[in-house]
């Protein structure tokens, strides 16, 4: 395992999880898949990521369950996440942000080229 | 100084008319008894008593009760030592036993004279005659040995007669002295019976010569010298008395020859001088007697007149036709008017204020029928001053005859007026009384209403202490009304704003009572209900306002459990709806741009256009989904959010920076005017950006290619000021009183950019009116459009 650092991209949705991938290794990033929360955290913890990208609506383990256990565990709690959603009630955007979401992205909004700009400035 | 002491002795009669009739009856009586016991000395000697029903005895009784007689008595009897009638002048009871005659019997025991007063009893066999009398009894001795009793009744009438007649006048007492004296005198002229004249000249000069023993001493008493220069004018009364006596012994007897023999007898007397000058020497004791009583009357009478002076209660007596006799002090000092001014006067002096019928009614009361009046009368003083007075008027009636009239008067203005007082404080407390109760009605009507209607009511005092609360309301939280009032409502009812357990702390009484107004619950507002369970409610806080302070706070609300709940279904199916609207789309979208940027292999001319076309209505969709969405979420006034201190500059240059991108693709310039320092404002940041976003978005999407959008800020009459100005298509005239309203888009602006929903301005509206804040435009078609903003500073 290489010390590079690396982007988790959990989405349980394989097409959105490939053009993640696609697209954040196209810019010469690393990227790991997780299909639900409880792989996530499986990840996280084997493998410390630099940034974790969270889908919220998600079979098993869902985003916010795994956002608040991630913020739990003191080996995880800083590493900073970014949900990427297609919900958009304020309810489940001030219930991320107060948990210490870097950012709340509604994924349809987004064009996937801003995206990507966005993952690359959490990483730098 | 006779004159003097009989001109006392009449005022003084006239205020102490009682007492001095008791006084001259007993002086009457005295009298009675010397003449008893001088006439019995002179006309009768034992053998008429050890045989009296002889012709010759009977008439010496005869002649004996003939000079006793006089217009005042009414009877005249003279016992035995037994009991026994021996002479009368009602001849049918001569010789007749007494029958439980109790006040002779005092006499056979006391031999002592005896005076009294009674009603004459039927049962006593020798009295016919009912009437009150005033009665003595005299002894009669003669030569010191006890041989009868002399009765004698006089009518009380009589004696009150003559008290009256002295009353009144100065001329009727100098009468009644003049008849004592005369009395007297006749008195000498019964027992002696001869010439009157001579006699009385040889008792002068008798008196003169100093003939009287020593110890009479005329001369040092002024009265008795006044008598004895008095004497000529007596011996006509006497001459006449005399005439009198032998007129009524002529009428009584019939008979020259008794009169002769009479007459023989009375010389016979009159031969014995020696007699005679002790009888006068007697007189003159008897009157120097009368004198010294007189004083001893006058002086108390003296005493009874300062009383009645200076006696608290106004009083006045008036003659039978109301004029003024007497005032005492205290009616000087009430009326204000002097004693000189009153006398002569009737009360109407300070009278005359009551209906002319009151005065009528009450004379007739007191002469007419002879009865005390008593009565609240209006009177005026002197100084013009009403006042009331408690009167009372006293007829004093003589012989049936009202001889005066005696009244009193108290000032009772004072105390009526408190009395009035306390009534109007009665009368007063009753309207109170009676207001409390219509309140107390209304009240307890309203409490009714409260406890029986469905939502929950619950009052607070003014520091948040439970004064009511319906059954409802203490439900909600599993206890009763009962249990609840007098506690604290901040420990009773917890209510939350928002679904966080921190925020359970929201004070309704305490915001309703500090903001002075009724205000709504807000949205997401909870109840704490039994076991914790949070009952989502609505409803309003008001504070109880009472003229002009606040009295406590009145917080109804219901349980909206059910609506809540419909809610939150709904917000959910939205969410859901978005999510799964959104899915897709993005998928579609994210695949174009893919295909687009040939992530997946170059694509020809053709089918990239085609792809770009799929883009941008999958684009327009998207926004549609957005607008949408805000719009239901808006209708539902589901968003709420917070206030804060804004600075505008900050928003636009924002909102600039964000659209820069996009106004660059149409070359259009963007210029922010803004002075340096703006004061900041109060409003919802994230929709106020919204709006100037949508604002800005618009005039990019609507602006020519190389246009111009001018921002400015400004501060204008306390008003911040924004304004957006582009050079774009404008609104037509037609289209510019619906820019506003859901879903409409003017004609030309459906040409110019197909994909609007007609749903942006309507939000913005919405927003900026939510931050207090107002929105207008000018437009004119082909030349351009300006969104003017306003909020006001504080």
């Amino acid at each position: 395992m290489s010390e590079e650092k690396y982007v988790l991209i959990v989405e349980d949705d394989p097409f959105y999880s490939n053009i993640y991938k696609t697209k954040i290794e196209k810019e010469g990033l690393a990227a790991v898949l997780a299909g639900d929360g409880e792989k996530a955290l499986k990840v996280a913890m084997e493998k410390k990521p630099a940034l974790v990208v969270l889908d919220l609506i998600m079979p098993g383990k869902d985003g916010f369950q795994t956002l608040v256990e991630m913020r739990a565990d003191p080996n995880l709690k800083d590493i900073p996440v970014v949900v990427l959603s297609n919900l958009s009630q304020e309810e489940d955007i001030k219930r991320v942000m107060d948990l210490g979401a870097k950012e709340y992205i509604i994924k349809s909004n987004v064009p996937i080229s801003e995206l990507i700009q966005k993952i690359k400035g959490y990483l730098v | 100084m006779s004159l003097a002491v009989v001109f006392f002795m009449a005022t003084v009669v006239f205020f102490t008319h009682g007492y001095l009739e008791q006084y001259l009856f007993d002086d009457i009586f005295f009298e009675r008894k010397y003449d008893i016991l001088r006439a019995s000395n002179v006309l009768l000697d034992e053998s008429v008593f050890r045989d009296p029903y002889t012709e010759e005895s009977q008439k010496t009784f005869f002649r004996f009760i003939t000079i006793l007689r006089a217009g005042d008595v009414i009877r005249l009897t003279i016992w035995d030592t037994e009991g026994t009638v021996l002479s009368s002048d009602l001849s049918s009871i001569i010789g007749k036993k007494a029958v439980r005659h109790k006040e002779l019997n005092v006499v056979y025991q006391s031999r002592q004279a005896f005076f009294t007063e009674k009603d004459i009893d039927d049962n006593d066999p020798v009295q016919s005659t009912i009437q009150p009398v005033r009665i003595a009894l005299v002894p009669i001795f003669i030569e010191k040995k006890f041989v009868g009793v002399v009765e004698i009744h006089m009518a009380n009438a009589a004696v009150a007669m003559l008290i009256a007649r002295s009353v009144h006048s100065l001329a009727v007492l100098l009468v009644i002295t003049g008849a004592v004296l005369i009395l007297s005198m006749a008195f000498i002229v019964r027992r002696v019976i001869v010439n009157p004249i001579r006699r009385i000249a040889l008792l002068s000069k008798k008196i003169q010569s100093g003939d009287f023993s020593s110890d009479t001493d005329i001369a040092s008493e002024d009265e008795i010298g006044g008598l004895a220069g008095d004497f000529n004018q007596m011996k006509a009364s006497l001459r006449k008395t005399i005439d009198e006596l032998e007129r009524r012994r002529r009428a009584a007897e019939q008979s020259e020859r008794e009169q002769h023999k009479l007459s023989e007898e009375l010389r016979r007397q009159n031969d014995s001088l020696e007699q005679n000058k002790k009888a006068m020497i007697n007189i003159v004791e008897d009157i120097s007697e009368s004198e010294e009583k007189l004083r001893v009357q006058a002086q108390e009478l003296q005493r009874f007149r300062l009383a009645a002076d200076k006696s608290f209660n106004h009083t006045v007596i008036t003659d039978p036709d109301g004029y003024i006799l007497y005032a005492n002090e205290a009616a000087v000092s009430l009326t204000g008017f002097s004693l000189e001014e009153m006398k002569g006067k009737t009360p109407s002096l300070w009278g005359k204020q009551m209906p002319h019928e009151f005065y009528v009614d009450m004379w007739h009361q007191i002469k007419t029928e002879k009865k005390p009046f008593s009565g609240e009368i209006t009177n005026r003083k002197k100084d013009g001053t009403l006042y009331i007075a408690s009167a009372r008027i006293v007829p004093i009636v003589d012989d049936g005859k009202v001889s005066f009239f005696v009244a009193t008067e108290n000032d009772i203005t004072e105390v009526k007026k408190q009395r009035e007082q306390e009534m109007q404080y009665i009368k007063d407390l009753e309207i109170v009384n009676q207001r409390v109760t219509t309140e107390k009605v209304r009240a307890e009507a309203i409490l009714r209403y409260l406890r029986s209607i469905g939502e929950a009511v619950f009052a607070t005092d003014k520091v948040g202490t439970i004064v009511f609360s319906n059954a409802t309301a203490a439900s909600m939280i599993g206890t009763t009304p009962e249990d609840i009032i007098g506690k604290s409502s901040q420990e009773v009812f917890r209510f939350c704003i928002g679904d966080t357990d921190k925020s359970c702390d929201f004070l309704p009484f305490y915001e309703a009572i500090k903001f002075k107004k009724t205000l709504p619950f807000s949205a997401g507002s909870f109840l704490l209900g039994k076991e914790g369970k949070k009952i989502p409610i609505s409803g309003t806080l008001s504070p109880i306002i009472e003229v002009k302070h606040i009295a406590g706070a009145i917080v109804v609300f219901q349980d909206i459990t059910d609506r809540y709940e419909l809610e939150r279904m709904k917000d959910r199916f939205l969410s859901v709806a978005a999510h799964q609207l959104r899915t897709p789309l993005g998928s579609m979208r994210w695949s174009m741009e893919l295909l687009e940027d040939g992530d997946l292999g170059k694509l020809p001319k053709k089918a990239k256009e085609a792809v770009g076309e799929l883009r941008k209505n999958s684009n327009r969709m998207m926004l549609l989904i957005n607008d949408l969405l805000s719009v239901s979420r808006i209708n539902q006034s589901e968003v709420k959010e917070v206030f804060s201190e804004v600075n505008m500059s900050d928003i636009v240059e924002e909102a600039v920076s964000t659209l820069q991108a996009e106004a660059e693709k149409k070359s259009i310039t963007i210029r922010v005017v803004s002075p340096k320092k703006l004061p900041k404002i109060s409003l919802i940041r994230k929709h106020i950006f919204e709006a100037v976003e949508n604002l800005v978005s618009n005039a990019i999407r609507y602006g020519k290619e190389k246009g111009h959008i001018q921002i400015s800020l400004a501060i204008e009459n306390g008003f911040l000021v924004l304004l957006v100005a582009d050079d774009g298509i404008g609104i037509p005239k037609i289209a510019q009183g619906d820019i506003f309203s859901k879903f409409f888009r003017a004609e030309n602006a459906i040409q110019y950019f197909t994909d609007g929903s007609g749903l942006g301005l309507s939000v913005v509206k919405f927003y900026v009116e939510e931050s207090n804040g107002e929105i207008s435009f000018e437009s004119k078609e082909n030349v351009g459009t300006t969104f003017i903003m306003k909020f006001p500073v504080k």
